[in-house]
């Protein structure tokens, strides 16, 4: 834990930096007081700050969040379902609105129940097509709700 | 018109058919949002969100109002039944809840939970109503300095909600603060930390970082935790004895009194008056080592304080547009959305609707009691849907309801990116409470302080020289003091507060 600290420490240091060097393209101060780069500037510093700090306190705040027990030990195969999990909706947003709200969802579900262990195709089936096409409708055209059509129109 | 009449005409909107059914389901699908393990109140309420665009206003915050304290009770059942807390604030419950329900009492358990979260949200409710208008015409005195040093007290509580470490819940807040900042700079006009992008020019809204940091991030999260299946108490008789309704009688009081004090205090987290509560209890018994073995003592007091603090959160919110909660956060949001800004202007601007609102409260109290108790045995059903269904369908929601905010599938992209980021926080036990208070107040405390300033031509003494401000301003640096000197002495000790 607190090598993870130590990390988050050097990257909230590295992302406070680049907050106050595009902050500074921006004016910082105005006729009438503080522009539109001031608040962004004063928190990226106070972001720096508190990175800082938490750099050399990761040891005692890792000891909080532990106790005097030892970390959970690591899953690796549920650390790559949670990869792959999270893949499956990045590609189903980024193909959102050309598959339509139908296809992509049909795709999602069946794919993130397969992540998730599921291997029943009468369990798979059904959730999928409610999931997808049951919800379109329903919020479509029940509740007013606008959803993409995308390549195909019910 | 006084109080009172405001109150009868809003009572008799909120029995309207439209309004009354918009309730009921927002108690149904609160309940449902509570029992079900993994789905809080802040995801529960930021995901019908979009749903309430093409409803009447009025009728759309009663629904998610409804959703906020129907998930409170729901939160009780598996608390009492599963020994799972459906939310944070029903964990005190099931140290008694629980045992009870292991003696085959779980049905007086849930019916005193039941008749204490009647009373302690209508008690509440009553304290809104009597609140209302003299904090209303208090408030409308305000100028920006005020505002500006009323919304620093709401900043300062982010102290309070930092969780075991200050530096991460401060790393949190700050943050949020930077996310709300994204967009067109309210001032000027100038496009800040949008690297190009289109859709950043409007900002980012609360709906996808809500969902993510508490949607999103929780199922990821319960995929790295293999949890078996779930399996209920028998729910007995509901009925609960004369002894049980003898014992319980002050609690409930007690709790009602708990409950609304600390959930009229902006940035008091939603386990602090059951716990309060459960503490109280256990101090006033004459057989304090019986707690944890099935008192019925310990699930209605606790149970009570818990909707008493859901109605009385909701006083700073409508009377000074204070958001003191990430749920009240994003119902916050949903105001803004649906075109309405809580706050005094509320009860000048939108008069009929406030007060509706408000008497829908204690129309979903009555709900409530008589939704939940008789359906009790279907809402443990729920339970038995298998958890791979269940996490689909949520993703699926979110994903659904963050698109409609915008229409935009962007926005589906900035979902995933908080529900990995909340993951992360999870992991390292980051609190996410203070970066979504400060997503929404980032705006509005920066529009403030720049109208300040524009007023005093540029001169910062303005939120001093002022009385009120000043008071305010005072206010929050004593509550940043003593959050900070409750960190150090047990900093110095082995469970120290970094």
């Amino acid at each position: 834990m607190k090598l993870s600290y130590r990390v988050l420490a050097l990257v909230g240091l590295a992302f406070s930096i680049f907050i106050a060097a595009t902050a500074l393209d921006l004016r910082l101060m105005t006729r009438l007081g503080p522009g539109p780069g001031f608040f962004p500037f004063s928190l990226a510093v106070l972001f720096g700050l508190l990175s800082v700090g938490l750099y050399f306190k990761a040891g005692a705040i890792a000891k909080l969040a532990t106790g005097d027990g030892d970390p959970e030990p690591r899953d690796r195969p549920a650390e790559i379902a949670v990869l792959l999990l999270v893949t499956t909706l990045t590609v189903s947003a980024v193909f959102f609105e050309y598959l339509g709200f139908c296809l992509s969802m049909l795709g999602f579900c069946i794919a993130a129940l397969l992540i998730m262990g599921e291997r029943r195709w009468y369990v798979i089936a059904p959730t999928a097509l409610i999931g997808s096409f049951g919800v379109y409708f329903l919020f479509v055209h029940y509740l007013g709700v606008s959803l993409p059509e995308g390549l195909i129109s019910i | 018109m006084d109080t009172f009449q405001f109150l009868v005409s809003g009572l008799a909107l909120a029995l309207q058919p439209e309004y009354l059914i918009f309730a009921i389901i927002g108690c149904v699908i609160g309940t449902l949002v509570g029992v079900l393990p993994g789905v809080g109140p802040v995801a529960g309420t930021a995901i019908l969100i979009p749903v309430t665009f093409s409803m009447d206003p009025a009728a759309a915050i009663i629904m998610l109002s409804a959703i906020y304290y129907g998930t409170m009770y729901g939160g009780t059942i598996t608390s009492v039944l599963v020994n799972v807390p459906g939310e944070a604030a029903s964990a005190i419950t099931c140290l008694d809840g629980y045992a009870m329900a292991k003696k085959g009492r779980a049905g007086p358990a849930l019916a005193v939970a039941a008749l204490g979260s009647f009373t302690g949200g209508t008690i509440a409710t009553l304290c809104l109503v009597m609140l209302a208008l003299p904090l209303t015409k208090f408030a409308l005195g305000f100028g920006p300095p005020e505002f500006f040093a009323l919304l620093m007290i709401g900043l300062s509580l982010v102290a309070a909600l930092a969780g075991r470490s200050l530096i991460l819940g401060l790393m949190s807040a700050t943050f949020g603060l930077m996310i709300s900042f994204v967009g067109i700079d309210p001032v000027v006009g100038a496009p800040r930390f949008t690297f190009g992008v289109t859709s950043l020019l409007a900002g980012i809204s609360i709906v996808p970082v809500a969902m993510g940091l508490f949607g999103v991030s929780e199922i990821l999260s319960s995929l790295l935790q293999s949890k078996g299946p779930t399996k209920a108490a028998p729910v007995g008789s509901l009925m609960p004895s004369r002894d049980d309704m003898k014992r319980s009688w002050a609690p409930v009081l007690r709790g009602s009194f708990v409950g609304t004090l600390l959930g009229m205090i902006p940035g008091m987290n939603a386990f602090v008056p059951t716990a309060m509560s459960y503490v109280l209890e256990k101090k006033v018994s004459k057989t304090p080592d019986k707690f944890g073995t099935g008192m019925i003592e310990g699930v209605a007091g606790p149970e009570t304080a818990n909707n008493a603090y859901a109605n009385a959160a909701l006083i700073p919110l409508f009377t000074l547009g204070v958001p003191g909660s990430p749920t009240i956060a994003v119902l916050m949001g949903a105001f803004m959305m649906n075109g309405l800004t809580p706050g005094p202007l509320l009860f000048i601007e939108h008069a009929d609707i406030a007060w509706t609102i408000i008497a829908s409260l204690f129309v979903g109290n009555i709900i409530l009691v008589l939704l939940n108790v008789p359906l009790i045995p279907i809402w443990v059903s729920l339970l038995k849907i298998p958890q791979r269904i269940l996490h689909v369908s949520i993703l699926l929601l979110c994903i659904m309801g963050v698109y409609t905010v915008n229409n935009s599938a962007f926005d589906i992209l900035v979902m995933i990116f908080f529900g990995v980021l909340g993951l992360i926080m999870k992991k390292l036990q980051i609190p996410a409470a203070p970066m979504i208070l400060t997503v929404v107040l980032g705006p509005l405390l920066e529009q403030a302080l720049r109208q300040s300033l524009e007023i005093s031509q540029g001169t910062p003494a303005i939120c001093l020289s002022r009385p009120l401000a000043a008071g305010r301003l005072s206010v929050g640096g004593g509550i940043v003091a003593v959050s900070l000197m409750g960190a150090v002495p047990k900093r110095r000790g082995t469970d120290s507060e970094v």
